[in-house]
């Protein structure tokens, strides 16, 4: 029994950041990270697919992905990253997927993505917000929903995409003012 | 990365609008895809193979406990895995028997909410228990995915209907800064002491933000704010008058409002600005266009709140969150407390582990 203590308190550490012993890595189970981030998880890929659908497949796919890529398992702060990796490559497959169709279909639609079931539920302000974001190119769309939802760095950004700061600097910056431009009305003059 | 705060509010609000459109906060985590079970332990596959998918959950919600918490590899799953045919959790912790009285479990924060570095994990139970021991050891929490070792501590409550009981899980410093926390309780079905048992699991993952941590000083008069150990501002300030002492010890923001209205005895204000709460009998830091005098000339006389100037107050107002920490080390009042708001930081480490209410180990 106390060997199954949830918390063995008495021998508490500070939390994060320091290097654990290196004879006993901690490590870290599917389950557990599957219950503490799923719902962090499929948001994530709603906010890039727009579909809760097609969402939680992404993240059952990461999920699938994270099981082969033991390595990861080693170390718990990368299974997190890995995880968000793997949903930020799977939504990017579920839109090309999507765009492919969409050719074959031969069918006129507009160009930006049409609106999410979910829409319905959502303010005006809102809704003209996540238009703009829709319409966005896909980097910029992901950093800015890396940055402003997720709350990462420019560091955990670069690091999530595979691509340079730099890059994650200008895509924010681009993104946030094509956004400007297109909600001006929306933000007012005033204040 | 942009110079409009409006727009990153409105860009933030509409995301988190939309996320949660997506799945709310209640929905129930479902369960993993079948598929995927096998490879999470090899040794044991045998047994997922075997068994029903509800089982093989059941056992993987076992192990996540097991292993998520022991740290080492020695006692790992062994007592899962010689389950054998018996229902693998019975040899953990102890069920409620049929017919228990359920304690129904919630949680007060919302899923992906951003809070300061203080923030205590704040639960409600349904009903009093008498036995907490099953759900400290039904309860998870990684810090950007790893465990970290905290003690629920509980109370309790008065003013919440249905919430008599209220559990807090803190660890023993503040949370780190930046950082993601998750917080499982797989309490279903466990024992709450004879004849009661709990309901349901709890998860929630939210965000710290920076560490943002402001200590007040009576003796000084100033309020110096630090973000993430730098120093960022300094500000005067007038606490409370001696009549009307400001609380001593660490509080925590507990809420925000940009105009309120105030009332105590001799006092009927409204249109305060700025306003952020720190204690439920009510005090706040708040702007005091009246005040000016006392705040610049280091005279304590407000009802208790920490006055500051008005520009200072917005500055304040727009840097701080909910969750962020207010220390008060020397100012004259009574000892802030747990029943004063989130007093969790008033409790020593030591007696915090005992468990409050109810032990805990």
């Amino acid at each position: 029994m106390a060997a199954l203590t949830a918390m063995d308190i008495g021998r508490d550490v500070q939390p994060s950041g320091l290097p654990h012993a290196p004879a006993e890595p901690a490590r870290v189970d599917i389950p557990t990270l599957y219950n503490a981030h799923w719902r962090y998880l499929v948001r994530l890929a709603a906010l890039l697919v727009d579909d809760t659908a097609s969402a939680e497949d992404v993240v059952q796919d990461a999920f699938v992905a994270l099981h082969r890529k033991a390595d990861a398992l080693r170390d718990p702060d990368a299974a997190l990253g890995y995880l968000r990796t793997s949903v930020l490559n799977l939504s990017r497959s579920v839109i090309r997927r999507r765009q492919v169709a969409r050719k074959h279909l031969k069918v006129a639609e507009p160009e930006a993505t049409a609106p999410a079931d979910q829409d319905v539920l959502l303010r005006d302000e809102h809704r003209a917000t996540l238009a703009a974001v829709r319409a966005l190119p896909r980097r910029q769309r992901e950093v800015l929903v890396l940055r402003y939802w997720s709350g990462l760095s420019e560091r955990e950004i670069a690091e999530s995409l595979g691509i340079s700061t730099g890059s994650v600097k200008s895509s924010a910056s681009r993104g946030m003012a094509a956004l400007q431009r297109a909600l001006g009305a929306e933000l007012g003059g005033a204040s | 990365m942009s110079d409009d705060p409006r727009l990153e509010r409105m860009l933030r609000d509409a995301l988190d609008a939309s996320a949660r459109a997506s799945v709310g906060d209640e929905r129930p985590v479902p369960p993993m895809r079948s598929g995927s079970a096998p490879v999470v332990a090899p040794r044991r596959s045998r047994w997922y193979l075997a068994a029903p998918l509800a089982a093989a959950l059941l056992v993987v919600a076992v192990v996540a406990i097991v292993l998520g918490t022991t740290g080492g590899s020695a006692g790992n799953g062994h007592a899962v895995a010689g389950g054998g045919g018996t229902s693998p959790t019975q040899s953990v912790l102890p069920q409620a028997p049929p017919g228990a009285k359920p304690v129904h479990l919630s949680m007060q924060l919302s899923d992906n909410t951003q809070v300061g570095v203080g923030m205590p994990v704040i639960a409600y139970l349904s009903r009093p228990i008498t036995d907490a021991r099953a759900f400290e050891a039904a309860t998870t929490v990684l810090v950007n995915g790893r465990a970290v070792h905290g003690s629920w501590y509980f109370e309790r409550r008065s003013g919440l209907t249905g919430k008599p009981i209220e559990a807090d899980f803190r660890l023993e410093h503040y949370w780190p800064a930046h950082a993601t926390v998750s917080v499982s309780v797989r309490a279903k079905g466990l024992s709450a002491g004879p004849g009661l048992g709990f309901q349901n699991n709890l998860a929630l993952t939210f965000r710290t933000g920076a560490a943002h941590v402001v200590t007040v000083s009576d003796k000084t008069h100033q309020m110096t704010v630090r973000d993430d150990g730098k120093v960022w501002a300094k500000f005067p300030v007038s606490l409370g008058a001696p009549q009307t002492p400001t609380m001593r010890g660490t509080k925590v923001i507990m809420e925000k409002g940009l105009s309120i209205c105030m009332r105590g005895p001799g006092y009927d204000e409204c249109g305060v600005k700025d306003t952020q709460r720190l204690t439920l009998s009510g005090e706040y830091l708040h702007s005091a266009p009246w005040n000016v005098f006392n705040i610049e000339h280091g005279i304590d006389s407000s009802n208790g709140c920490t006055n500051l100037a008005p520009k200072d107050a917005a500055k304040l107002y727009k840097f701080l969150e909910i969750g962020d920490v207010v220390r008060y080390p020397d100012a004259s009042g009574s000892a802030m407390t747990m029943a004063e708001g989130y007093g969790d930081w008033d409790v020593s480490w030591s007696a915090w582990k005992t468990g409050g209410l109810y032990r805990t180990s």
